[in-house]
């Protein structure tokens, strides 16, 4: 199928009109004329894109344009034709069939690979290379002094804009996609960020990373394209038949591939309603014509999932929220297991101690510690057992007992500031004692662990 | 990010921490049934007996989850990157059972940066420090070297109270997560496998009856896989969602402040003393919160939330100021901290 539609459309091509130079030039004409093609000797004027005629200059081209109509960079400006010389600086207004100088200012060659646009009243241009280094300096044209002047502009500006994809919407100015090169001993980089620069107050902003799906494999001078198409920017690169058609504003891209509209943009080429005017090199003549291609029945056509144009630093904020959550949420549960098991005490024949704290104790001290590492509540009797001895008194254990208790109880409330043993009377039997361990503590005896 | 990813995340968070916690107790009993012990020095801040398996068991957690992931999921890491976490890993449990020397361990992980290499993951770009950015090949692999070197060992320096080193690993990985996502889609389960499997040993190292210690193995380990996700950072072939916000070499400071504070703190201490940097003392800050009065768990959550803090106000500083003005006011600030909860 593919190759049949290559086969029409080179069969179409035979019967198209030609261009005799290869070194030309395709500006959107003013109504009624649909479009111009300029040469170096003279240019074809369109009234369709089917049909055009060739006109000689009406009017010597000035000796300053000393370089191919294919090197200027064009811009329509209030329904003019305006071009620049490569690097900046000089002017030309292409009008009743003749191309005037309009600028006083010299060749800059500061300025190569920019981006030349009109807003609003004035003509301007961006970015660029000149001087071994990238720009990304903004000049404006001044009218009245035929110079050009330098805008100053803010905020986060990119070190330079070399070969830049670049897109105006209202008061924006969108711009990605391109190349950096800071110092003289630097390789051109690629900067894969989305700026936006307000044509209003001249702020710059960086809005995201662009989506990694859009990348040429082999990005070099001169090898994309890129139109304002239904208000949304169309690109592509030399090197793939793949189309991107980015919708800015709502952050979206869909891609598709086309053969045909890959070889009919493949030149200079621009978009007037719905169509892009390319110029294609036919294979068997070798003649250049000039071909419409209705861009808008192939994109509705070939309509395919729309992908995220930018990752956002909003969305990243999302997750930063959402990490930062998951941290407090994490020390919260730590925090409730900490305090859980912070108060576990281990226990061995000499010492009761916790992280780096360790209290010395003796060996009936060890003993009572022991009964309540075996349970939390440990009855009177249990612990009397500790004290009984023979030839001696109850009463006198009894005494020992309860000696010993406070004794322990107020040397580990000194060093630990808890206390360990609570005494209780029984709830059925008043006579009857039992020995709770503070709900606080845990007691681990080290053969236990 | 989509419904099944979330899921996915879950699982393997999931996976992460239950696998951990069941190695952890696991290698626990069987430490303590052969009497394994992490001595007690005078150095030890902790009284209790404690085994140093926990590398071991994040170790292979992350084996089983990644395995796992390998073969169900599309979860990939670079193989040369793998081959040296082992490599990483094998050095620590060495030194966690013998006892190797530092100069012999020092050339050990020498030789894993220089098997990371191979994963073409490394510092290539200074991305406008001091107005560098590309550097040649050759730099750019003395630095990545002697910065995993720095890395690693910073991590194991730091790993000497309770929680310190597995809280600050999963600071970084939580926070390094959404970058991750947005870059690379093989690894994006790598990061909830980890983070969970170091949630499941946070569980038994603040446990005082069954205590177990990152040791080495784990140290060096989370040290590299750091290490490595900086240099992934660092690369500057890669996409950073973080760029619009700030520069990516701010970026990496900040998210390992703490250990690198501490480790040129000590560092500096030891020389200014006339003794070696490596030398093992109770110098680091950490000791100086737990000298003060502080358990390990407040200390290490203080130090937690502070090195989040710092990172906070890099991120907003970024937003306004150039490099140069937020590295001098996180530097003020950095002192304020220091005579507010250090000195």
């Amino acid at each position: 199928m593919r190759n049949f539609l290559l086969f029409l459309f080179f069969s179409a091509n035979l019967f198209c009109q030609k261009i005799d130079s290869s070194d030309f030039l395709i500006l959107e004409g003013e109504t009624p004329n649909y479009y111009y093609v300029l040469t170096n000797d003279g240019y074809y004027v369109s009234e369709n894109s089917d049909n055009f005629t060739y006109k000689n200059y009406s009017d010597s081209l000035p000796k300053s344009l000393n370089v191919n109509v294919n090197t200027l960079l064009p811009v329509t400006h209030k329904s003019k034709n305006y071009l620049l010389y490569p690097g900046g600086g000089l002017l030309y207004l292409f009008e009743n069939g003749a191309i005037k100088r309009v600028d006083r200012s010299f060749p800059h060659r500061n300025q190569y690979g920019a981006y030349f646009f009109s807003y609003k009243d004035d003509l301007y241009l961006i970015g660029g290379y000149g001087f071994w280094e990238t720009k990304s300096i903004i000049t404006k044209f001044n009218f009245n002094s035929g110079d050009w002047e330098i805008v100053t502009a803010f905020g986060q500006s990119p070190d330079g804009i070399d070969q830049g994809t670049f897109f105006i919407k209202d008061d924006n100015l969108y711009v990605f996609d391109f190349l950096t090169r800071t110092s003289n001993n630097q390789k051109e980089k690629r900067n894969d960020n989305l700026y936006v620069l307000n044509l209003e107050s001249f702020v710059w902003k960086k809005l995201g990373v662009i989506n990694p799906l859009i990348r040429s494999e082999n990005q070099f001078k001169g090898t994309k394209r890129f139109f304002k198409f239904d208000n949304k920017l169309l690109f592509s690169y030399l090197d793939n038949p793949e189309f991107y058609l980015a919708d800015l504003e709502n952050n979206l891209f869909k891609k598709f591939e086309d053969q045909i509209l890959f070889y009919k943009s493949g030149g200079h080429s621009v978009i007037k309603k719905n169509n892009l005017i390319g110029a294609v090199k036919n294979s068997l003549t070798g003649g250049i014509a000039i071909e419409s291609f209705n861009i808008a029945s192939l994109i509705s056509n070939g309509a395919d999932t729309e992908l995220y144009l930018y990752r956002g630093t909003e969305e990243f904020y999302v997750y930063i929220y959402f990490a930062l959550s998951f941290l407090a949420i994490l020390i919260v549960v730590l925090m409730v297991y900490y305090k859980r098991v912070a108060q576990t005490y281990l226990l061995d024949e000499n010492t009761i101690s916790i992280s780096s704290v360790t209290k010395e104790i003796n060996q009936k001290e060890q003993k009572i510690l022991s009964l309540f590492s075996k349970k939390r509540n440990v009855s009177n009797s249990e612990i009397m057992d500790l004290f009984l001895e023979k030839g001696k008194t109850k009463d006198f254990a009894v005494k020992k007992k309860n000696k010993t208790l406070v004794a322990l109880n107020e040397r580990l409330f000194s060093i630990f500031k808890i206390e360990f043993i609570i005494k209780k009377k029984s709830k059925s039997d008043s006579r009857q004692l039992t020995y709770f361990l503070n709900k606080k503590v845990r007691i681990l005896k080290e053969d236990a662990i | 990010m989509n419904i099944e990813l979330i899921l996915l995340v879950v699982l393997f968070g999931v996976i992460g921490f239950s696998g951990s916690y069941y190695l952890n107790g696991y290698l626990y009993n069987a430490f303590r049934q052969n009497k394994m012990y992490d001595p007690i020095v005078s150095r030890s801040s902790h009284k209790e007996k404690a085994t140093r398996s926990g590398g071991m068991a994040l170790f292979f957690t992350f084996c089983v989850c990644y395995g796992f992931g390998k073969a169900v999921f599309a979860m990939s890491v670079d193989l040369y990157a793998l081959i040296a976490f082992i490599f990483v890993a094998l050095t620590g449990m060495a030194d966690d059972f013998f006892s190797i020397k530092y100069r012999e361990k020092f050339f050990l992980q020498v030789f894993a940066a220089i098997v990371l290499l191979q994963s073409n993951i490394y510092i290539d770009s200074f991305h406008g420090v001091f107005g560098i950015y590309e550097i040649p090949l050759w730099a750019s692999y003395m630095i990545t070297v002697f910065v995993f070197i720095v890395i690693v060992n910073a991590f194991n320096l730091i790993d000497g109270i309770d929680g310190l080193a597995a809280l600050l690993s999963v600071k970084f990985f939580v926070l390094i997560a959404g970058i991750i996502a947005v870059t690379s889609s093989e690894m994006n389960l790598v990061i909830p496998s980890i983070v969970g499997a170091i949630t499941g040993f946070l569980f038994f190292n603040f446990n005082p009856s069954k205590k177990v210690f990152l040791g080495d193995t784990g140290a060096l380990l989370l040290g590299s896989v750091i290490a490595f996700f900086i240099f992934y950072i660092l690369d500057k072939d890669n996409f950073i969602i973080t760029d619009p916000l700030i520069r990516r070499p701010l970026l990496v400071v900040l998210l390992i402040i703490y250990p690198l504070a501490d480790t040129l703190r000590a560092s500096l201490i030891r020389m200014y003393k006339g003794q070696s940097p490596f030398l093992a003392d109770r110098v680091h800050l950490h000791h100086r919160l737990i000298d003060k009065g502080m358990s390990h768990w407040g200390a290490s959550t203080s130090i937690l939330i502070m090195s989040v803090s710092v990172l906070a106000l890099g991120f907003v500083l970024s937003t306004y100021f150039s490099l140069t003005l937020c590295c001098i006011i996180i530097f003020i600030y950095l002192f304020i901290l220091y005579y507010l909860f250090f000195n």
